[in-house]
């Protein structure tokens, strides 16, 4: 296993054998000496050990002559709300998001609140790899400012400000949302008592430990299906730590893949603005997207799968909105960054003024059935395996971004190799269900004997 | 080579901030500390150095890093963490503080379980895991969370009064001035003496995170204490270092009395009231021996450092000690360190029972006169030369405890290369100031010869 990655999505490891303090501390070192001005706003999730890198960030990047605007327990996008919001030069948040327990990472956000790009990212390396770091004075070390709960209204009020919450309360649901024990659910305390919403929140009491896996995924949103189904809600949400991604539990109490988060939103989007410019998406994110972006005569982009890439191609494109597969939307209109918050809200949005329930909703995409599985492989092994893969499929049309993609007129298969496992990653989607197994099948069995010889 | 100004050693990490002082080696000292006294608490405490947040985090980062768990107690003098160590049964203590050193030094004390310093054997058992290049860091199930405790400056306050009869200091309504620092006495100094019926003259009392004079509480740094003594008739007057371990006395007069005589009225005080013996360092008047001969007591020299002095005083179990060259006063039954709050209750004390001025109990102390210089020297040649001495001396009264110490009837002299610089000091005592001078300039030319 390889227990440290580190590249646009920041330092990610497992605790004390990969993110350990000593490599922690070379990594904030060379982002404090990388920054060109003086301050950077700093933000944690609750997970335990989120603790210990929040300490040792303010202590590294005080040191660097950083002053440091340290905003406590907050969601990625509050962090990128606040860079912009306080004038800073950057922002780090150290967030496991999706990862299980005993992972964190340090995520470096730029100041115009996105992640850092590749070009970024290389320079924040080679300042780490050269070891020569900034280290001030007793006089010319950074100031500590602590910022108080009190400031995540100002998140909360942008936020609502992009969607018309006068028509969610209005319609009065019933909502379930699952914070996986994040920092989320202050920000939606305020929120539902502001605008006397009828939400219930779980998991909310961020301790840090987490109650269940906290990949938004069907298979984890289990408590929010039983709550749903018992209390005839409307809909119910399941966040990651930082809230970046989500997925949905219909009104029946269906558990909707994470693929389905970003078409739901971006279905409501282009129908309602009839919008013919770009909008981003990724070489491993579902059809859907595609086929809807056909149907209203918008542009697509793809992206690399990666909040940097996502992000950064909606800016260059100037698109509406970009997302992808994990259950992230991203708005420029917004924040440059993942926010679940908006994402659930423009779905609630779009229940409360078409009237219709999720069910009908989902009903409305276009019809994919996705298959993703895992196969082991050594790791480092994993792009020459791919490489052989090129011809498992003549008929199909293939493309090698981040990975290889072979494209059929109803499906397609893309392979690549994790980042964080020594694992490749497949996704097959289909419109058919029995195509969609068959493909995964074939595709597995080609892979196993490529990976075996 | 290049000397770099960090020095990790028996005594904790020492260094200038911005050079070799970095975030990072605090971090992995502390986390090696904690490694070494085990998952548990672990109180810290810190000066009012404007770093000591920075390292303050750095030090919590380490702690959680390997599964302890740090109480706060914020900006407090070093004895106040030595206590609360005690008090709270915490596996240790780490005092965030570079003591009398100037603003741009910081360093770590480190505490043992006990509430006093780590000894020489358990620093070098902690330099043995800090030497590793791995630390045991935990995983997510054994992250503890952080704890803070206010107020525990009274845990500290109350071990005094409980140890002193305060309403004798109370009744006597002495005038007081005190120099704080901006230091970690700062802000508890004035009420503490207030509490002991005393009118107070504070300087220095504002924190800031400077100091707003030379923090090493040596006689040419006190003038603005020595006037507000005479502006304000003042029955004494008191100078608190940084971390208020160390106590300095200014008589009626505005005159300092030394920091070598801080102790010499502590013993004088303790002993005239109680038998036992006295614990010093190498470094101390003879006062402080002559004054124990004439009560008929034992007096026990130690290398230099608080915690020699400390350990010996506990297996001696000794009325009184201290480390005269710094101001220090130790009196075990408040708590076993250098503590400038009881230094400056038994002296008070002392006032109070005696119902004389400052200078009639002194003039009647066996005192000395002292010379001091260093000598740069590379600690190779420094090595040399006090062995050189040593045989050349051997037929005087000599001490090889730390350094070279050579006692006559009312003069001695003691050689000693410095832990932290390369150099060493020479520093003498006669009974007027003029034999003290030739005495250590003999060996001052003598020395010159090795460098």
């Amino acid at each position: 296993m390889q227990f440290l990655r580190v590249g646009t999505s920041g330092m990610r490891g497992k605790l004390a054998e990969g993110l350990s303090p000593d490599v922690a501390t070379k990594y904030l070192s060379a982002l404090g000496t990388y920054a060109e001005c003086g301050k950077m706003v700093i933000g944690r999730d609750s997970r335990v050990s989120s603790r210990m890198f929040y300490e040792l960030a303010i202590s590294v990047l005080t040191s660097c002559g950083i002053d440091v605007i340290a905003i406590d327990l907050a969601i990625a996008a509050e962090l990128s709300f606040a860079i912009k919001d306080f004038g800073a030069c950057g922002g780090l948040l150290i967030s496991a998001g999706h990862h299980a327990a005993d992972w964190n990472s340090l995520i470096p956000f730029n100041q115009d609140g996105s992640y850092f790009n590749s070009v970024q990212t290389q320079e924040l390396l080679d300042i780490y790899h050269s070891g020569d770091f900034r280290n001030c004075t007793w006089d010319k070390i950074g100031d500590v400012i602590e910022v108080t709960n009190e400031y995540k209204k100002n998140y909360a009020d942008e936020l609502v400000s992009k969607i018309d919450i006068e028509a969610i309360a209005k319609a009065d649901f019933s909502v379930i949302l699952d914070f996986c024990n994040g920092p989320g659910s202050i920000v939606a305390e305020y929120i539902i008592e502001k605008y006397k919403l009828n939400f219930l929140l779980i998991n909310k009491c961020k301790s840090g430990h987490l109650p269940h896996d906290p990949e938004p995924r069907p298979r984890n949103a289990s408590q929010v299906q039983t709550l749903v189904t018992t209390l005839n809600s409307d809909a119910g949400f399941v966040f990651c730590s930082d809230m970046s991604r989500f997925a949905i539990v219909t009104e029946k109490g269906d558990r909707l893949s994470e693929e389905c988060s970003y078409p739901i939103v971006l279905y409501y989007l282009l129908k309602t603005h009839d919008y013919k410019g770009s909008v981003v998406s990724t070489y491993c994110t579902t059809k859907m997207v595609d086929d809807i972006v056909l149907k209203y005569g918008a542009k697509l982009v793809k992206a690399e799968p990666g909040q940097s890439y996502v992000v950064d191609k909606i800016s260059e494109s100037g698109a509406l909105i970009g997302g992808e597969g994990s259950g992230s939307v991203s708005a420029p209109t917004h924040l440059p960054c993942y926010d679940g918050f908006l994402g659930i809200l423009l779905v609630l949005e779009n229940m409360a003024k078409s009237g219709k329930s999720l069910s009908e909703l989902k009903a409305k995409l276009p019809e994919y059935h996705i298959v993703k599985k895992k196969i082991s492989c050594n790791p480092g092994q994993g792009y020459s395996i791919i490489r052989n893969a090129r011809n498992f499929f003549s008929d199909a049309d293939v493309s090698e971004v981040g990975g290889i993609r072979f494209d059929w007129k109803d499906g397609w298969v893309n392979l690549r190799p994790s980042r964080t496992e020594p694992i490749l990653r497949m996704t097959v989607e289909h419109k058919s269900k029995e195509k969609a197994v068959d493909l995964a099948l074939q595709v597995r069995g080609l892979l196993e004997r490529l990976v075996s010889l | 080579m290049s000397k770099k100004n960090l020095k990790i050693s028996v005594s904790g990490v020492r260094g200038i901030v911005g050079e070799a002082l970095t975030p990072a080696l605090v971090t992995s000292f502390a986390a090696a500390f904690g490694q070494y006294v085990g998952h548990g608490r672990v109180i810290v405490g810190r000066d009012t150095r404007i770093t000591g947040d920075m390292y303050e985090r750095a030090v919590i980062a380490g702690l959680l890093s390997v599964g302890c768990q740090p109480v706060l107690i914020g900006v407090v003098p070093t004895p106040t963490v030595q206590m609360v160590v005690e008090e709270y049964n915490a596996n240790g203590g780490i005092a965030i503080t570079a003591s009398h050193n100037p603003i741009e030094w910081n360093a770590l004390k480190l505490i043992g379980r006990s509430g006093v310093f780590l000894t020489q054997c358990e620093a070098k058992e902690l330099l043995d895991i800090y030497n590793q290049p791995h630390r045991n860091y935990v995983c997510e199930e054994e992250f503890r969370n952080i704890r803070k405790l206010d107020n525990t400056f009274s845990i500290h306050e109350s071990k005094i009064f409980d140890n002193i009869n305060a309403k004798l200091i109370q009744n006597k309504k002495l005038r007081v001035a005190v120099d704080c620092c901006n230091g970690a006495g700062a802000p508890y100094a004035v009420d503490f003496l207030e509490k002991l019926g005393c009118d107070v003259f504070a300087l220095n009392t504002v924190v800031d995170g400077t100091f707003h004079r030379r923090p090493e509480p040596v006689p040419e740094n006190l003038k603005a204490l020595s006037q507000a003594v005479i502006d304000n008739k003042c029955d004494i007057g008191f100078a608190q270092d940084p971390d208020a371990d160390r106590i300095v006395v200014v008589d009626e007069f505005g005159k300092p009395i030394g920091e070598q005589n801080s102790i010499v009225l502590a013993t004088e005080h303790l002993l005239s009231r109680k038998s036992g013996k006295v614990v010093v360092n190498i470094q101390t008047t003879k006062s402080v021996a002559d004054i124990a001969e004439k009560y008929d007591l034992e007096c026990i020299y130690t290398p230099v450092g608080e915690i020699n002095v400390t350990s010996r005083m506990l297996d001696e179990n000794a009325v009184i000690g201290g480390e005269g060259g710094s101001g220090g006063i130790i009196f075990p039954n408040v708590h076993p360190c250098r503590d400038s709050f009881t230094g400056m209750a038994l002296i008070l004390e002392l006032l109070s029972e005696r119902e004389q001025s400052l200078r009639t109990i002194l003039n009647e102390l066996p005192l000395y006169a002292s010379s001091g210089a260093k000598v740069s020297i590379s600690s190779e040649n420094a090595l040399k030369m006090i062995r050189a001495l040593i045989r050349k001396y051997k037929d005087e009264k000599v001490s090889t405890i730390d350094g070279l110490r050579i006692d006559w009837a009312d003069a001695w002299v003691l050689i000693r290369s410095s832990n932290t610089e390369p150099i060493v000091r020479v520093y003498a005592e006669a009974k007027d100031s003029q034999k003290a001078e030739e005495l250590a300039n003999k060996f001052i030319k003598e020395i010159e010869a090795y460098v």
